[in-house]
């Protein structure tokens, strides 16, 4: 009995011992942190084991929790975030485009509600926001106050980003917000019939098969009959991509993302530069669009000019 | 062997234990301006007790021990709370909160109290949150087209010069009219005479509230119906302004500091003959008349209007710090103004401070202080220049333009012109010379302060006590230097007075409410109030200086002195105040307001009157059988009746007064006393009844509210000097005999049009109608008021007539000018002005044959059929841009100024410019009469003008700055400003709102004239305000 206590006290020690030890070996001034929305993560884990196999001498993680909070080295952040940081030894290099869609819960009331609308601008703004009673063009649709909108209110939450296409705040999204990922937004929607939101493609899409999720429902949006599949759950995801890259669809935010990070740091300068050149090739694997050409070629410039400075 | 097992188990995981409870961080803001929110309050919802308070950057940090997902429940007063569902702990929870910006949650500060504006019963505007926030000159500029009803005319564009303020029209003919201030809670009634001394010279009167740096302001409500004012019974009749200054916040330190820099020029001048004009004018009158001598043709034209005036510097500069503690918060700040006139040598210095300091001494007992006080200085003009000159400024513009100003060295003219009339050992003044060197000065010092301690007996029951003072003290100062025009005749002319105003005020409140079973809302208060105000002033007038060295700093070195007057009254007025509101579900509300009121002002049996309100407010839409749109947030109907007084007809009016007067007796001077008044021992309150009907509404989440307000008031037992018989002793006697009714519609409308995160756009516009009559005068039907002390003497232009409003003018009709093929034979003769060609005719109104004083009929009033205001500003990211604007419509005014120099007399003055087109053979003008000799003017009605306006007052933009890296609150804000740029009137003297009658400009008597006012100015300000 006696060896049995003392064997729980060693083994928990040591447990505490190694999470006490990762927490110190993650102060490390070799490694470099990343910070990104789940929705990015799996891009950024590629990104880190493409970039270790060209130069492995330069290690870097993704920062997970609240774990190194100050000691953050790259910021993924979206273009029109409301917590931007850049300033004067911080800047900002995007490397894509993220899509948000509404969505609801397969099978569920709202998906029973919503199932055959084609909603436009102005009904979609109906259904998630606050009504701008000033607005008499469109009539209200009795049906959408029943249903219950979840937003994420997390500063990584694509919200803002679901908001501003519509000329709206955040803060005046109807229904309930939820802090966390935006991951979990599927989850509350699992366990309300009535719920609504929206996502961005990574989480709405199953990256393996390249299908909608089995419990998600992508809600129809006044789009032409031509593309109408692709906004439905019958989308493939590469397909959407393409339909999405090849013009502006107004009732579907459409969102730069980027990294956030201090210039002064070399490594980080030849990670992005090389992530420019050959980690954006990733980006429709993982959901993401990519930005045109030409606003690809300006980050190129903007880190090399970085780096030529530092030189 | 358990045990030792269990201790073992124990310490190896209670580290982990710790580890397993989540830590949740968070940050909490404002939804609107992203600011954030210092003590919100974050509880996890399924486990009780768990929750913390936001820190002073508004983050928290919470553990807790329940799993993710879990309830966070944020409350934060003033904002909606919110519950957020968090999934994880791995990210800081944002959480953005909204505020509880609708109008019906706020409070609205009331008499003795506060009270929410879903359960009013009255009437009561409040002064817009963004024009309080602009850079205002004045209090009442912040209060220009700012409230429905409230009408605020600037009568001068003298810095620091006193406004009229009117709320739903004058209900008093010979008392007060102004409104009643309470500012702190400390009762203040602007009261021109506590800025008067009795010294001659100054042409304008200090504004009793220039005191205030507008700045300071927080917030100004303005009660306008009776349910409102009943509260303060003898005061109350003109209607309430609260001004409430600035307080600290608790847990947040603030300090500003705002710098403005303007300049100001002249926004109107007005054309006058050019000196060949003018030389035309004197060669057709005199060079063949009755002085028969010509001018020789000029070689020059000299603008004495321009000389006159200069582009005024204006700088301010103020330093405020804002904060507090858990248990105590504070509010200070300094200011300093100075400001130059568009008229030479005039200007207005201020040195204002503040400090509002509150602590809780123990958790029911609090405690503070309000203090203001400043030091203004203005510097005017002399109001009596020569013979037909109100002022210097009109002796400067109507100067002849033949006569040059300067010198050829520079120095000032002072040689006699072929105008001059007063000229001594061959010398003259010079209206600029004037200007500069005669030195007209009013200071004022006032420091009002008040202390009060605040018990809470219980949560339902608080009782209040406070002690305050205003005190005041003004000097005049006036010299004219021998050369001067007003010393040239006695070598050098000094006035010096001095009035000190001590008012003391005492307050003792108890005030009791509850919610009974949810529904039952009770608030009662009782209270007792006294307040004693101690006047006291002298003045001295001397001239024949040995030399102007000293002025009015050393009388001694006069010749003469006029005999001095000096002056104490002191009055006292206890009060009573007792009030219910009852409010049932938010749905009925009621209001029952008694005060008793006690003064001194009465004799003996009127001491005390008692004035009772009553109101009622019906909030429709919270009724469950009303089925009403989603877009109708609001519908309230109010109904209000009460009586209240006005006290403010002078002191101990009711009394015999002894006076003394010199008289000879056997060739010697003796002093002898006589009775200046008969005594009346009845004299009583004006009292005021009034009505007040309103609707409040909001829509679409009250981003849209309307204010629709009619009103009926009565005022009678109004003061008149009545007839009495000659037997008496006396040709009239004061009584109660008047009555004036004014009834009226307002409309209030207030917009949020856009509320997004980078575009914000709100509207606020108000309309008010009110009809003013004087209803009865005892036994008379009409009276003419005396404007004997004025320059203007013979110029009685107005008349109280019953059936008329107040201001009413009264005249000849002008019927064009007679022309030369008109048969003068069929024309009435005109005692006033000869029947002949080029000369101005008259409507013989009674048909008798001849047009004398008998067919002056009423020609107009000041009554505006409706006063408008409008404001609006547009914030589109770090920009904003402010434009406020007001107008009336259908006013008269009457242009004195035009009615002198509008008659082609170059004798004593330039005419004004349109002279030039006048009537004479070859050139039949019907509306400009031929030039005249005649230096007699009269009343008529081309003379009495539309004074209908629209004035962009202030039109404003400015750039906001966020610089976290200095602190958290740091921003700097860059601002430019367009005050007063643009007046659309028709009227063609200087200012539509000019009112300047040479005796008393708020007197309800003599207003609408305008003689010589002080031009407006329009203003270019540019400012900074650092707040960190």
């Amino acid at each position: 009995m006696k060896k049995l206590a003392l064997t729980i006290a060693v083994l928990l020690s040591i447990n505490i011992s190694n999470i006490w030890a990762e927490q110190n070996s993650t102060n490390t001034s070799s490694v470099r942190y990343v910070k990104a929305p789940r929705f990015a993560r799996p891009l950024v884990e590629k990104w880190i084991t493409e970039y270790a196999k060209t130069q492995p001498g330069v290690e870097f993680q993704i920062a997970k929790g609240n774990q190194n909070q100050g000691n953050i080295d790259l910021n993924v952040v979206f273009d029109n975030q409301e917590a931007k940081t850049e300033d004067f030894c911080h800047t900002i290099v995007y490397f894509g485009e993220f899509a948000v869609l509404p969505i609801t819960a397969s099978g569920s009331e709202a998906a029973k509600v919503l199932e055959g609308k084609h909603l436009n601008s102005k009904k979609l703004k109906q259904l998630y926001f606050l009504n701008d009673d000033f607005d008499e063009d469109v009539k209200k649709i009795k049906q959408f106050e029943n249903l219950v909108i979840y937003s994420g209110s997390n500063a990584t939450s694509v919200a803002a980003s679901f908001a501003h296409n519509f000329g709206e705040e955040s803060s005046n999204f109807r229904g309930k917000r939820i802090s966390g990922d935006d991951l979990f937004l599927n989850t509350a929607l699992a366990k309300d019939p009535l719920g609504v939101s929206f996502n961005a493609l990574p989480n709405i899409f199953d990256l393996q098969s390249r299908h909608v999720k089995n419990d998600l429902t992508i809600i129809g949006i006044d789009v032409k009959k031509n593309i109408e599949d692709n906004f439905s759950d019958k989308a493939t995801l590469d397909e959407l991509i393409a339909v999405l890259e090849s013009g502006k669809i107004s009732e579907v935010a459409v969102e730069k993302i980027g990294v956030s990070y201090n210039q002064g740091d070399d490594a980080i300068n030849h990670f992005l530069e090389w992530l420019l050149e050959n980690g954006t090739k990733y980006n429709h694997e993982y959901g993401l669009l990519n930005l045109d050409n030409k606003l690809t070629q300006e980050q190129i410039d903007k880190v090399k000019t970085t780096l030529t400075a530092q030189k | 062997m358990v045990k030792r097992l269990f201790i073992a188990t124990l310490v190896a995981i209670s580290p982990l234990y710790a580890l397993a409870q989540g830590l949740i961080t968070g940050h909490i803001k404002d939804a609107r301006n992203g600011e954030s929110l210092i003590g919100a309050s974050v509880i996890v919802k399924s486990e009780k007790g768990q929750g913390v308070v936001t820190d002073y950057d508004g983050n928290f940090s919470l553990q807790t021990k329940v799993e993710p997902p879990l309830t966070l429940r944020v409350e934060y007063v003033g904002y909606r709370p919110l519950d957020v569902d968090v999934y994880d702990f791995e990210e800081p929870v944002e959480i953005a909160l909204i505020d509880n910006a609708s109008k019906l949650d706020e409070v609205v500060v009331v008499g003795y109290g506060a009270q929410k504006r879903q359960e009013l019963t009255s009437s009561i505007s409040s002064v817009g949150e963004e024009l309080l926030k602009q850079q205002n000159t004045s209090v009442e500029s912040a209060l220009q087209g700012a409230v429905a009803g409230l009408n605020v005319t600037t009568t001068s564009g003298q810095p620091g010069a006193a406004s009229i303020i009117r709320i739903r029209g004058g209900n008093s003919i010979t008392g007060g009219n102004e409104p009643l201030y309470v500012i702190d809670g400390f009762i203040v009634y602007n009261d021109p005479a506590s800025t008067r001394t009795g010294a001659k010279g100054s042409d304008a009167s200090l504004d009793p509230l220039a005191f205030l740096n507008p700045s300071d302001i927080e917030s100004i409500e303005v009660l306008k119906d009776v349910s409102a004012t009943a509260i303060y019974g003898t005061r109350g009749a003109n209607g309430v302004i609260i001004i409430t200054t600035k307080k600290g916040s608790h847990g947040r330190n603030n300090i500003s500091y705002n710098a403005s820099f303007g300049w100001s020029k002249i926004a109107k001048k007005l054309n006058f003959l050019d000196a060949w004009q003018w030389a035309d004018v004197w060669n057709e009158l005199y060079e063949k008349g009755e002085l028969g001598y010509g001018v020789d043709q000029p070689t020059a034209t000299y603008d004495w209007q321009d000389a006159a005036l200069q582009t005024g510097f204006q700088q301010e500069h103020q330093l405020s710090a804002v904060g507090g503690d858990e248990v105590s918060r504070y509010s200070a700040s300094l200011s300093y103004k100075s400001q130059d006139g568009i008229i030479l040598n005039t200007g207005l210095k201020r040195y204002a401070g503040r400090i509002n300091y509150e602590r809780n001494l123990f958790k029911n007992l609090l405690v503070g202080v309000n203090a203001n006080a400043a030091y203004n200085k203005v510097t005017g003009q002399e109001n009596v220049n020569s013979m037909f000159a109100p002022n210097n400024w009109f002796a400067a513009i109507s100067h002849t333009p033949y006569a040059p100003i300067y010198n050829a060295d520079g120095s000032y003219n002072y040689e006699p012109n072929p105008t001059s009339v007063d000229i001594y050992n061959g010398k003259v003044g010079n209206p600029i010379s004037d200007l500069e060197n005669t030195k007209t000065e009013t200071e004022n010092t006032r420091i009002i302060g008040t202390g009060f301690a605040e018990y809470t007996i219980i949560p339902q029951l608080k009782l209040k006590a406070s002690l305050g003072a205003d005190l005041s003290n003004t000097r005049q100062s006036f010299y004219a230097p021998s050369y001067t025009t007003g010393g040239i005749a006695n070598n050098g002319y000094a006035s010096v007075g001095q009035t000190k105003t001590n008012t003391w005020q005492t307050e003792y409140t108890a005030t009791y409410s509850n919610v009974f079973k949810n529904v039952h809302s009770l608030t009662v208060l009782l209270g007792y109030t006294a307040q004693q105000t101690d006047r006291s002033s002298f003045s001295t007038t001397a001239h024949s200086f040995s030399n102007d060295a000293t002025g009015y700093d050393n009388l001694s070195a006069a010749g003469t002195t006029l005999p001095s007057t000096s002056s104490h009254y002191i009055s006292t007025l206890q009060s009573w105040i007792g009030r219910v509101n009852y409010s049932y579900d938010s749905r009925y509300n009621l209001s029952a307001t008694l005060r008793a009121d006690g003064s001194s002002r009465f004799a003996k049996d009127h001491r005390w009157g008692y004035f009772p309100s009553l109101g009622a407010s019906w909030n429709i839409d919270r009724e469950k059988w009303l089925h009403l749109s989603k877009k109708v947030d609001f519908i309230q109907l109010r109904a209000s009746v009460g009586t209240v007084g006005n006290q403010e007809i002078g002191d101990y009016q009711f009394a015999a007064n002894v006076v003394p007067r010199t008289v000879i007796i056997n060739n010697q001077l003796a002093t002898s006393y006589v009775i200046a008044n008969k005594s009346n021992p009845d004299l009583k309150w004006e009292t005021t009844t009034s009505y007040n009907i309103g609707l409040s509404t909001g829509f679409f989440r009250n981003r849209l509210t309307v204010t629709l307000d009619a009103y009926y008031k009565k005022t009678s037992d109004l003061l008149l000097d009545v007839p009495v018989e000659q037997v008496t002793g006396f040709s009239t006697v004061l009584k109660n005999v008047g009555s004036v009714t004014n009834k009226g519609v307002e409309l209030e409308i207030g917009g949020v049009l856009v509320d997004k995160k980078d575009l914000k756009w709100n509207l606020n516009a108000n309309i008010a109608h009110n009809k003013n009559e004087v209803t009865s005068l005892g036994d008379s039907e009409s009276f003419i008021p005396n404007f004997s002390s004025a320059t203007m003497s013979y110029l009685n232009p107005l008349i109280v007539k019953v059936g008329e409003p107040l201001g009413t003018f009264f005249g000849y009709r002008f019927k064009g000018i007679i022309q030369a093929d008109e048969d003068i034979a069929s024309l009435p003769a005109q005692t006033h002005s000869t029947v002949e060609p080029g000369n101005p005719k008259f409507e013989d109104v009674n048909g008798d044959g001849v047009v004398n004083e008998q067919d002056r009929v009423v020609l107009g009033n000041i009554q505006p059929k409706f006063t408008y205001g409008f404001n609006t500003k547009v914030t589109y990211k770090n920009f904003d841009l402010f434009i406020s604007a007001n107008g009336s419509y259908g006013n008269k005014l009457f242009n004195a100024l035009a009615c002198r120099l509008d008659r082609g007399n170059g004798y004593y003055y330039n005419p004004l410019a349109e002279v030039a087109d006048r009537w004479n053979p070859t050139n039949p003008s019907n509306t400009i009469q031929k030039a005249s000799s005649a230096t007699s003017i009269y009343t008529d009605s081309r003379f009495v003008e539309d004074a209908s306006y629209l004035k962009i007052r202030n039109i404003q933009l400015g750039y906001t700055l966020p610089v976290p890296r200095i602190t958290k609150d740091a921003k700097l804000r860059l601002y430019v400003s367009l005050q007063n740029f643009f007046t659309f009137t028709s009227y063609s003297g200087y200012d539509p709102e000019a009112n300047r009658n040479g005796i008393d400009e708020t007197n309800a008597l003599y207003q609408g004239v305008d003689y010589g006012a002080y031009p407006t100015a329009k203003t270019v300000l540019v400012g900074f305000n650092i707040t960190l």
